[in-house]
């Protein structure tokens, strides 16, 4: 499930992802994802502290985002979906995770 | 312990799901491994986790595939275990491929594609792929340490 919204002080898109970003979900992210980059936001935050669970499709798809946005990517995460994302490696991702 | 292999074991717990080649049926086989995962006594939480990634990986290449081809045909995904190993096996339909080519090209740090068979043959202890006729066959294994 995909929940857009904003950041009140800033009004910056946040995308919220809950549940398991993998193929299933990735048809909904990738549209939700479009309709925000259309507005070119500087900065885009993904909200994944609701998902315990990404694979190889749903960190393709944040590595999708972060190629795309020209704006700044902010992740924030469960503790499971940093244990998946550190599973793959993929530093570039853990770079943008909030601490 | 000496256990008797998987297929022979009549105290094994085993699970058969088939299912279309739709996206959505992957979560169905990351949950039948964790449960089965999680019979196992053996088997560290840690390690569950790490089985779940890999079976995703699998199921995601499986359906993939299927898809990619326009192939209806029925998935299977059967996992078995014991008291000495665990079994997650991924049965399709979409012809064959050639895993050494996947597994020898390290992805790109920041490509989209192409972690799944990295993560599947660093999670399990044994990585098996066999040829059918109508398609692929791929075993995850996991083995309680002696």
């Amino acid at each position: 499930m995909l929940h857009v919204g904003s950041d009140t002080s800033t009004g910056d898109p946040i995308l919220v992802v809950i549940g398991d970003l993998d193929l299933a979900g990735a048809p909904a992210f990738r549209a939700q994802v479009a309709e925000i980059l259309r507005d070119r936001p500087e900065r885009l935050r993904i909200d994944l502290s609701g998902s315990s669970f990404i694979d190889s499709v749903g960190v393709g798809l944040l590595l999708g985002v972060v190629r795309r946005c020209a704006g700044e990517v902010q992740l924030r995460v469960s503790p499971e979906v940093a244990r998946c994302l550190r599973a793959y490696g993929v530093d570039s991702l853990m770079d943008r995770v909030d601490a | 312990m000496s256990r008797l292999p998987l297929d022979e074991d009549p105290e094994a717990v085993s699970v058969r799901l088939s299912f279309p080649p739709e996206p959505e049926v992957v979560v169905l086989a990351r949950a039948a491994a964790t449960a089965v995962g999680t019979t196992c006594t053996w088997l560290p939480a840690s390690r569950v986790d790490d089985l779940r990634l890999a079976v995703s990986e699998a199921v995601t290449n499986a359906v993939l595939a299927q898809r990619r081809g326009d192939i209806d045909a029925t998935l299977h995904v059967d996992v078995v275990a014991n008291g000495a190993a665990l079994s997650v096996v991924v049965t399709d339909s979409a012809g064959g491929f050639d895993p050494t080519l996947h597994l020898e090209a390290a992805p790109a740090p920041t490509g989209e594609g192409g972690r799944g068979l990295g993560i599947m043959s660093r999670f399990v202890d044994e990585l098996h792929f066999s040829q059918t006729d109508q398609g692929t066959v791929v075993e995850l294994r996991v083995i309680a340490s002696s």
